[in-house]
């Protein structure tokens, strides 16, 4: 288990909502743990993990910007800035999506 | 009279054990703390927090249904990172955490505010429920910004997390 990341969801972490956030030069951005169930990832900014300089040097085997361990669809990922990612369902990265769309998104809200 | 003198005495063994033991009912909070600061009411910092507690959390939720406010106030730990990080085998025996909940429901830590230079994580719940964290910044921690263990229900909301890295062997962070 990764012990490094922006924020993480480990255990039986269940029903959290992570939304809004900015993460980045981390190892991980956002972690989720295998058992974690429920969880809604959304409108979050999530890049640079790990930063530049370490992915040119130590390989994109270090971390992601998103580093989903969970069975496909046991939780959700809705409009996330990101590259990276790792993960078993659709991979939520990368998704770089219309500035407007997103900017209305962020101040209007879901 | 005698009564008296043993109501006084009574009440200053109260506010010894709620100081001196580190229990803190609706505080405000600043300084140095070298030993967990347990919160039981709602608190506020009203400056910046340094700690020095090792192998322990700075600032520890006591009760549920309270509420940690920032007010744009920094807490910085000991950890200048990699230097004075907990060892990858100590994580679980060694929890020098920023800010922590174990077993609490209902509590929320509210910014502006910075959690910086702890040898574990800036804010670590374990087994937590509805926990509201709120645009709080955690940076420079040396595993990571926050770490939810068995936690629901609860809402990570518009938080700030960069370079929490040191644990994997890199020294440097940013993007």
């Amino acid at each position: 288990m990764s012990k490094s990341f922006g924020i993480g969801l480990v255990g039986t972490s269940s029903g959290n909502v992570i939304e809004r956030n900015i993460i980045g030069g981390n190892t991980n951005g956002i972690w989720i743990a295998a058992k974690a169930s429920g969880n809604i990832v959304r409108l979050n900014n999530v890049s640079g993990n790990p930063a530049t300089q370490i992915l040119l040097t130590f390989g994109s085997a270090v971390g992601t910007d998103i580093h989903d361990l969970s069975p496909a669809g046991s939780n959700t990922f809705e409009d996330n800035l990101c590259a990276t990612s790792s993960s078993a369902g659709p991979a939520p990265c990368p998704n770089i999506p219309d500035l407007f769309f997103l900017l209305l998104k962020r101040f209007v809200g879901p | 009279m005698k009564r008296l003198e043993s109501f006084v005495v009574l009440l200053m063994c109260l506010c010894w054990f709620l100081v001196g033991s580190g229990l803190a009912r609706a505080e405000d909070l600043s300084g140095t703390f070298s030993t967990t600061m347990t919160i039981i009411g709602d608190s506020q910092l009203v400056g910046d927090v340094t700690c020095t507690v090792v192998g322990a959390p700075c600032i520890a939720f006591g009760a549920s249904n309270i509420k940690l406010r920032l007010n744009g106030f920094t807490i910085t730990g000991r950890a200048v990172p990699p230097a004075n990080c907990v060892s990858g085998s100590n994580f679980a025996s060694a929890p020098e955490d920023g800010v922590s909940s174990a077993g609490q429901s209902q509590i929320a830590i509210l910014g502006p505010g910075l959690v910086e230079g702890f040898g574990r994580n800036g804010i670590f719940l374990v087994n937590s429920s509805q926990v509201r964290v709120d645009t709080v910044t955690v940076a420079n921690n040396c595993f990571s910004g926050i770490f939810l263990s068995g936690t629901s229900y609860s809402d990570i909301e518009q938080t700030v997390s960069v370079r929490n890295l040191a644990s994997a062997g890199f020294t440097c962070g940013g993007t």
